[in-house]
C-alpha cells in the first residue's frame, strides 16, 4: 500500500522528511567538535554573554561557580547523498515508484546530517551525467538540496566512469550514501562504487527493490520492458523460477563483490515502511559509531 | 463411470483449442516496465518457447470447462440405470395377462408378441437380441410343455417366467390337421428317416394336428387334394403333378444357386436350409451325420418344425414344466448399449453442466482480476 507521505513529498519534501526523521533517529556518528550534545566532553568557565541555558546548575549549587558543560557535537562529517535517477528508478509498484521512495529517504538522510551539523551535498545521476551540489553547512544548503530533489524525474542511463570521476572523487572525504536499484547495463555502478571507496570515502549503498521485482510473481506470461533501454523480453510463467534464481544469485554476487571493496550494501524493499527503511539505512553508521567509541 | 452417449466424448477434441491458444498465443502479453530485463534476457529463447504454456491456472480452468462440457454432452454418470425389462407374451397368454400387460406398457416396458403357435424360444431369442444390455427378459406365459421346443437357444441374459392361467388352445376349437409328405428315392431312404424323425419331434410339440406320410416311390401319384408340406428327397426332378399338388412348403434335396438365401443355420453358423422363394426350400447337404452334423441336434427338429404351416389350433400339451426346464441356455455374448431416455440424459449431464459453468465463471473472474491488476 502506498505511504501517503510519498504523495505529500511531491509538495513539501522537508515536512515529510521531518516527520520521518523525528520518529527514528539518534546520531549517525560521533563528532569531534565541541558544543551542545549528548556525549560529555568537559567543563569550562562561563564567559559573560554566553547563553545562560548552557550553565550547569547542579555544579553551580555545589561549587558556587559558573561552569559550562560541553559535550561532543553529534557530527561534523561531510555527508554526500548520491541519488540514482536513471530510467530504471521509475520502476513503480503498489507502494510507489523507486524514485519517490529514494527521494524521501534522501531528504531524510540529508535532514539527519544537517541536524548533526554535517556538511551535506547531493549528486543526482541521470541522463548519462550527474548534477553535483557540493557539500556545505547550513539550512540554506538543506533547502537548496531539497528543492533540487523536489521535482526530480528518472531518466537516462548511468554515466561512464570517466564522466563521473571528476564529480565524485574530489573533495573532502566523508560519507557517501548511494540510493540506487543497482541495475546496470555492465559494471558501471560497481566500478564507480569501488573507485569511490578506494578514494577514501565511506560508502553506503541503499539498494531499493520492489516486491514483484524481487519475487518475480507476475501472473501468466508477461513481456518485460527495460525502462532504460526499452528492450522487451517475453517471459513465460514457467520461466519465473529461473528468473528468480538468477536474480538472487546476481544480487548475492554483487553484494559480496561490493563488501570486498569496502562498500556496505543495505537492501530496502519498497514494501517496507519508510521509518524502517530509514532505520535500516542508518543502522550501519550507528553500528560503526558504537564500535569506534 | 459410464457415458450415456460416447459420441459426446468427441467434444474432448476441443481441448486442442485452448492448448494451442496457450502454446502459440500471439495475443499481446501484459507489458511490465521494469528496471532491468537482464535476468530474464539470459534465459535461452528456445527454452522459453518450449515451456511457454502460459498462465497454467487459466488454461486449467478453460480445459476444465471444456472437459465438463464434453462429459455433459456424453452424459457421463456414476452408474448406469437399470434398463427396462423386455416382455415376451405368447398368444395364448394375451387375454389372461391383459391387466398385467397394460400396466407394463404404461411403464414403458417393451412387449414382444409371439406369433401364434409354439414354441416360444425363437421369439425369446429375438427379444434378447433387441433388448438393452442389462435389461431383463420376462416371459408371461402359462407353464405348458407345449410352449417349449426341444431346442433351447443361447441367450445373453436370464429369462424370468411369470406364469398366468390361460385357456388351452383347441379347448373347444376344432383341430386343423396338417399333412406332411416325404417322398424319397431308394438311394436316399436313410435321409427320409432322419426327416421323419424331425417331423415326429415336431408333432410331439404340436399334438395330433400333424400327419406324416412317407412314400418310398418317386413315381407314385400325389395324394388327392393339396399337400401343405412336401419333402422331395430324390435326384429325379420334381414331377409336375407333385408340383401342382403342393400348396405350402416344398423341401428339396441339395443344390444352391446364387439367388438363394440362407433360411436356417446350425449352432456353428453353417447353413442348414436355403430358400429360393417363399416356401421353396433346399437342404444344404444330404441328411447324413457326416455331411450335416446338425441333424443329430435338437435344433434341426425345431428348424424343420419352423417350416411347417401355422396355425395349429389343436389342444396344447398343458403338462406343467419346471422352472429349470424353462431356463434358456446362457452365453457370454455382449450386446450393444441401449439408447438412454431424455430424463436419464438430463440427470447424468446436470453435474457436468454445473462444473462447466463454475469453471467458466472462475476463468472469467481470473481474467477480470488479471486485467485489473
Amino acid at each position: 500500500m502506498r505511504d501517503p507521505r510519498l504523495l505529500a513529498a511531491q509538495r513539501d519534501l522537508l515536512l515529510v522528511a521531518r516527520t520521518l526523521v523525528d520518529g527514528a533517529l539518534v546520531g549517525v556518528h560521533p563528532s569531534r567538535l565541541p558544543g551542545s550534545g549528548l556525549e560529555f566532553s568537559q567543563y569550562r568557565s562561563y564567559q559573560p554573554g554566553e547563553d545562560l541555558r548552557r550553565v550547569d546548575w547542579k555544579l553551580l549549587a555545589r561549587s558556587d561557580r559558573y561552569f559550562i558543560r560541553e559535550a561532543e557535537r553529534e557530527t561534523a562529517a561531510t555527508v554526500r547523498v548520491v541519488l540514482d535517477a536513471t530510467g530504471s528508478m521509475a520502476h513503480a509498484e503498489e507502494e510507489g515508484a523507486k524514485l519517490d521512495v529514494a527521494r524521501v529517504l534522501a531528504a531524510a538522510l540529508l535532514l539527519v546530517a544537517h541536524r548533526q551539523g554535517d556538511a551535506i551535498g547531493l549528486v543526482i545521476v541521470r541522463d548519462g551525467g550527474a548534477d553535483v551540489l557540493p557539500p556545505l553547512h547550513g539550512s540554506r544548503q538543506l533547502h537548496r538540496l531539497l528543492h533540487r530533489l523536489q521535482d526530480l524525474t528518472a531518466h537516462g542511463a548511468w554515466p561512464d566512469w570517466p564522466r563521473l570521476e571528476p564529480l565524485l572523487v574530489p573533495g573532502a572525504r566523508g560519507i557517501t550514501v548511494l540510493l540506487t536499484d543497482l541495475h546496470e547495463a555492465g559494471r558501471e555502478i560497481r566500478d564507480a562504487l569501488r573507485r569511490v571507496a578506494a578514494a577514501g570515502h565511506d560508502v553506503l549503498v541503499l539498494a531499493l527493490e520492489g516486491r514483484h521485482e524481487r519475487d518475480f510473481d507476475y501472473e501468466g506470461a508477461v513481456t518485460l520492458e527495460d525502462l532504460e533501454t526499452g528492450e522487451r523480453v517475453a517471459v513465460s510463467a514457467a520461466a519465473r523460477a529461473e528468473v528468480r534464481a538468477r536474480r538472487a544469485a546476481r544480487a548475492a554476487a554483487l553484494r559480496d563483490e561490493l563488501l570486498a571493496a569496502g562498500v556496505q550494501v543495505v537492501r530496502l524493499g519498497l514494501d517496507a515502511p519508510l521509518e524502517e527503511a530509514l532505520r535500516r539505512a542508518l543502522e550501519p553508521r550507528a553500528r560503526a559509531a558504537r564500535a569506534g567509541r | 463411470m459410464t457415458p450415456l452417449d460416447p459420441r459426446g466424448l468427441a467434444a474432448l477434441a476441443a481441448l486442442a483449442l485452448p492448448l494451442a491458444l496457450h502454446l502459440w498465443s500471439s495475443r499481446p502479453r501484459r507489458v511490465i516496465r521494469v528496471g532491468s530485463v537482464r535476468d530474464a534476457a539470459g534465459i535461452p529463447a528456445a527454452r522459453r518457447l518450449g515451456r511457454r504454456l502460459d498462465d497454467p491456472l487459466r488454461f486449467a480452468l478453460r480445459a476444465g470447462a471444456l472437459v465438463a462440457l464434453a462429459l455433459a454432452l456424453a452424459g457421463l454418470r456414476a452408474a448406469p440405470p437399470a434398463p427396462a425389462a423386455h416382455v415376451v407374451v405368447p398368444a395364448v397368454a394375451e387375454s389372461a395377462a391383459a391387466p398385467l400387460l397394460d400396466s407394463l406398457r404404461a411403464g414403458g416396458v417393451t412387449v414382444h408378441h409371439v406369433a401364434p403357435g409354439p414354441p416360444v424360444w425363437p421369439a425369446l431369442a429375438a427379444a434378447d437380441a433387441q433388448a438393452a444390455p442389462g435389461a431383463s427378459l420376462v416371459v408371461i406365459a402359462p407353464p405348458w410343455a407345449s410352449l417349449l421346443g426341444a431346442y433351447r437357444p443361447a441367450l445373453t441374459r436370464a429369462a424370468t417366467w411369470r406364469d398366468v392361467a390361460a385357456r388351452p388352445p383347441g379347448d373347444g376349437d376344432a383341430p386343423a390337421r396338417v399333412t406332411a409328405v416325404i417322398v424319397t428315392s431308394a438311394a436316399r431312404r436313410a435321409e427320409g428317416r432322419v426327416l421323419r424323425a424331425a417331423l415326429e419331434a415336431a408333432r410331439a410339440v404340436r399334438g395330433d394336428s400333424l400327419e406324416i406320410r412317407e412314400l418310398l416311390d418317386t413315381d407314385a401319384a400325389p395324394p388327392v387334394g393339396s399337400v401343405p408340406w412336401l419333402a422331395w428327397l430324390s435326384e429325379a426332378p420334381l414331377p409336375a403333378a407333385w408340383r401342382a399338388a403342393t400348396a405350402g412348403t416344398l423341401l428339396r434335396a441339395g443344390g444352391t444357386t446364387p439367388a438363394m438365401s440362407v433360411r436356417a443355420l446350425d449352432d456353428e453358423g453353417r447353413p442348414l436350409l436355403y430358400e429360393a422363394a417363399p416356401g421353396d426350400l433346399y437342404l444344404a447337404a444330404p441328411l447324413t451325420a457326416q455331411r450335416l452334423p446338425a441333424i443329430l441336434t435338437a435344433r434341426f427338429a425345431d428348424v424343420v418344425a419352423g417350416t411347417l404351416p401355422a396355425p395349429v389350433t389343436t389342444a396344447a400339451d398343458t403338462t406343467r414344466v419346471s422352472a429349470a426346464q424353462r431356463a434358456p441356455a446362457r452365453s457370454t455374448l455382449q450386446a450393444a448399449p441401449a439408447d438412454p431416455s431424455p430424463r436419464e440424459r438430463t440427470e447424468a449431464a446436470f453435474p457436468w453442466w454445473l462444473l462447466a459453468v463454475a469453471c467458466f465463471a472462475a476463468e472469467r473472474a481470473s481474467t477480470w482480476r488479471r486485467r485489473r491488476g
